[in-house]
């Protein structure tokens, strides 16, 4: 206890002491009767007193609910988690909503608004390319239709690159500014963008923006285990600050009974001491629950519904009055039918169950613990626990897919595991004529030629070599990114989908096959062939840590991944790099590649609802890939694209 | 929302507005309670709730001010911090509990210990108000309310 307590503890006690005194013996009031000023000054003090105490009591709790998120003095808990959906992913369109919020109403005073300057550079760029795709212009009719705004209907578009950086505002915009925080330069540039994406993909792109941009706001938990946090602890307890409510409303109606000396008042104070006091003395409930989980299939196909049955079980000595428990879900599994969430009183020893189904997807997903909130009869504590029950997993394997795609370079014999390469050596097949040197091996002396002239020469053949590929899987935070409204699938899980197919249809081919993540969290394989070596890429991309449903949190060193590759593999080795490209890294990275001399090719997989239309940020993502892909391209670097979204209007692969 | 939490809330808090609707100001200090806990319900709003709470303290006090006989004041108040409880609990269960789930079940058994908890206690705050008043001794009654408070805030966590 503090010391400003003991104070208080000692007139509480003397206070009640003396009250009690006065019931038992009444006659020592009414010695005391005082008159005039002393009967009512007494009255007026305590009840300012009692009305200040009040104030105090409310202040303090409102600042301790506002600043202090502690356990016991926190009154609004944090929102439980929704471990029945999959963690929140960014959008694709993300980028671009954040980028047209640094456009406001107030930057038009700046003297050189850099953030407009730059965005309308970008997109004036990327409008040539554009169009130089799709009208097959020359670059000067370009410009002056960009220039004269006839290159789109859309007037808003035009009028991005027709219009001032800071346009001077009709009296309708000036209206709409006092309640659009949208300026319209940003107004037109998503015009702009929705134009030129339309011109370069089938899929409808509307100029509206969906992302909602909320800076400094994380999103509410998901699973249980990043509600819980990172501490060690197993349960904590809350004490709702209901009872410190209704402490003040005592004391403010108590104080004025006082000052006014109104029966009934100081009645509803006494009610609600004696709330106070029941909420001080009510014990925090025990929680002693054995919780139980079953699969009524571990090993699911894709798309299976996996019923998932939860038994809890009482084990304590006192009934439990308020029990809810929400079983942690793992982040790549989507509740179908049912509810994780389930609320119960129990007795001693009994036992409740509940179901619920969820649907099957590729991956290793771990059960995380349930969170158990048990609460006393009144509500007024809280107790939450992390129960776990025995570990449960589910395991789903991708299937094997019969269109069977090869992502690398096309330049192998189709003979098992042989390559006709350029180097000259021992082989069957006859290459070339060279003068003998020291050392070359009699059996490759051309003793004919020796015995026509005189001289020795050696015959060389085609070298066989194997070809080795190594698949590398972009799975870096920034490919954890959705396309579409409600889209929950991030695109990273596509790209381990087809390094599934890639591999598989290599290894179907005798080739030796290794794996490699691009990502924080590593990944490698080295290239071998065979049945236990395919069992083993299966396996890696299902139930590795860098294939997870969650993204990385760490930052990806490009360095230190190239380090890895070219440390592990040898030149001739090929890369095929399975990335959706969503940003430069990637390409930097393909690059890199080929400049230590790999034959680098790119597989980059884009999946896009058919029906669905994007967003002008979507759409200015779907641009910068076809922006990447041209680059790589121009650099003689094979990219393959499977998508709905072709960026490009050609042919599969330049 | 859960709805047997929100209607015993709602019920309780009709029942303190009749009880209550003796002049003009405890009357809008009810309808107002009834309105805001109606509207955080619709909302899911703890603040509205809240506010109805407030509202109802306000009517409270009017009511008791205005000379209302003691025991009816209880009861209104009792009532109002039952639609308080019961309202703030279906607030929590609806931000813990998605709806397809039954919560029938901890309603009705937080609903029914609220009722009993907050009955018992008036039953005793009532039972010292009579028996210190009996004696004519507004003095102790004050006296042991102070020495209450004092405790209650000194041994408070």
């Amino acid at each position: 206890m503090t010391g400003s307590r003991r104070p208080l503890l000692v007139v509480g006690l003397v206070a009640s002491l003396l009250g009690v005194c006065l019931l038992v013996a009444p006659t020592l009031g009414s010695g005391f009767t005082p008159t005039g000023v002393g009967r009512t000054a007494p009255f007026a003090l305590g009840g300012v007193v009692v009305l200040l105490l009040a104030g105090v009591y409310f202040l303090t709790d409102v600042l301790s609910s506002s600043t202090d998120q502690g356990d016991d003095a926190e009154t609004q808990p944090p929102e439980t988690p929704t471990p029945e959906r999959r963690p929140h992913y960014e959008s694709l369109g993300e980028s671009f909503a954040r980028r047209l919020d640094g456009i406001s109403w107030t930057d038009r005073r700046e003297a050189a608004p850099t953030a407009r300057i730059r965005l309308r550079d970008d997109l004036r760029e990327m409008a040539r390319r554009a169009l130089t795709d799709s009208d097959h212009r020359s670059r000067n009719e370009i410009e002056s239709r960009l220039d004269t705004g006839t290159w789109t209907a859309d007037s808003d578009a035009a009028a991005f690159f027709t219009g001032d950086i800071v346009p001077e505002l009709s009296i309708r915009q000036r209206l709409r500014s006092l309640w659009s925080p949208e300026a319209v330069f940003a107004r037109r540039a998503r015009h702009a963008v929705a134009a030129l994406a339309n011109r370069t993909t089938n899929t409808p792109v509307v100029p509206a923006l969906r992302e909602g941009t909320t800076p400094g706001q994380s999103p509410p938990p998901v699973s249980v285990r990043e509600y819980w946090g990172p501490n060690d602890e197993t349960a904590r307890e809350r004490r709702a600050s209901r009872a410190s409510d209704v402490v003040v409303a005592a004391l403010a109606l108590g104080g004025l009974g006082i000052l006014t000396l109104t029966p009934s008042l100081l009645l509803l104070t006494t009610f609600g001491v004696i709330v106070a006091g029941y909420a001080r003395v009510a014990t925090p409930p025990t929680e002693s629950v054995s919780v139980s989980r079953a699969l009524d299939i571990e090993t699911p196909a894709p798309g299976t519904e996996v019923t998932v049955t939860i038994g809890i079980e009482n084990t304590g000595s006192e009934t439990l009055a308020d029990l809810r428990v929400i079983d942690g879900v793992p982040p790549g599994l989507r509740v179908t039918e049912g509810s994780p969430r389930f609320t119960t009183a129990l007795r001693p020893g009994k036992k409740a169950t509940f179901t619920y189904c969820v649907e099957a997807v590729p991956g290793h997903h771990a059960f995380e613990p349930m969170l158990a909130i048990t609460r006393d009869v009144t509500g007024l504590h809280r107790r939450e626990s992390l129960v776990e029950p025995a570990p449960t997993t589910l395991t789903c394997h991708r299937p094997r897919r019969p269109a069977a795609i090869a992502g690398h370079r096309r330049r192998t014999t189709p003979l098992p595991g042989a390559s006709r390469s350029n180097a000259a050596g021992a082989g069957v097949e006859f290459h070339s004529v060279r003068e003998y040197r020291r050392g070359d091996p009699l059996s490759r002396v051309h003793w004919k030629q020796r015995a026509k002239t005189g001289e020795f020469t050696t015959i060389d053949f085609d070298e066989s070599r194997l070809t080795r590929v190594l698949v590398a899987v972009d799975t870096r935070r920034e490919t954890y990114r959705t396309v579409g409204r409600d889209a929950d699938t991030p695109l990273a899980r596509a790209s381990i989908a087809a390094a599934h197919d890639v591999s598989m249809a290599l290894l179907d081919e005798q080739i030796p096959v290794g794996l490699v993540a691009v990502s924080p969290r590593s990944c490698w394989l080295a290239p071998q062939a065979g049945a236990t070596h395919r069992a083993r890429i299966r396996t890696l991309l299902t139930e590795d840590d860098a294939f997870d449903w969650t993204p990385p949190t760490a930052d990806f060193d490009a360095e230190h991944a190239l380090r890895v590759i070219t440390r592990q593999t040898q030149t001739a080795t090929q890369i095929v790099v399975v990335s959706p490209l969503l940003d430069d890294q990637a390409v930097q990275l393909v690059r890199s590649l080929d400049a230590h001399g790999y034959a680098v090719s790119v597989h980059s997989p884009f999946p896009a609802e058919e029906s669905a239309s994007l967003s002008a940020g979507e759409g200015y993502a779907v641009l910068m890939r076809g922006v990447r892909i041209k680059t790589l391209r121009s650099a003689g670097i094979h990219v393959r694209t499977a998508d709905t979204l072709e960026p490009t209007r050609r042919g599969e692969s330049s | 929302m859960p709805r047997v939490s929100a209607g015993v809330s709602l019920i309780t808090g009709l029942g303190a507005l009749v009880v209550i609707a003796v002049s003009i100001p405890t009357l809008v200090g009810g309808v107002l309670g009834v309105c805001l806990l109606a509207a955080g319900f619709f909302r899911q709003s703890r603040l509205l709730v809240d506010g109805g709470g407030a509202a109802f303290v306000g009517g409270l006090m009017f009511a008791g001010l205005a000379g209302m006989a003691p025991s009816l004041v209880l009861i209104a108040a009792v009532l109002t911090v039952i639609a308080w409880d019961v309202g703030r609990t279906a607030l929590g269960i609806a931000a813990e509990v998605s709806d397809p789930s039954a919560t029938i079940r901890i309603e009705l058994v937080h609903a029914v210990s609220s009722i009993v908890v907050f009955t018992a206690g008036a039953t005793i705050g009532y039972a010292v108000f009579v028996r210190t008043l009996g004696q004519g001794s507004v003095w102790a009654l004050a006296a042991l309310l102070a020495g209450a408070f004092a405790l209650l805030i000194a041994l408070g966590s």
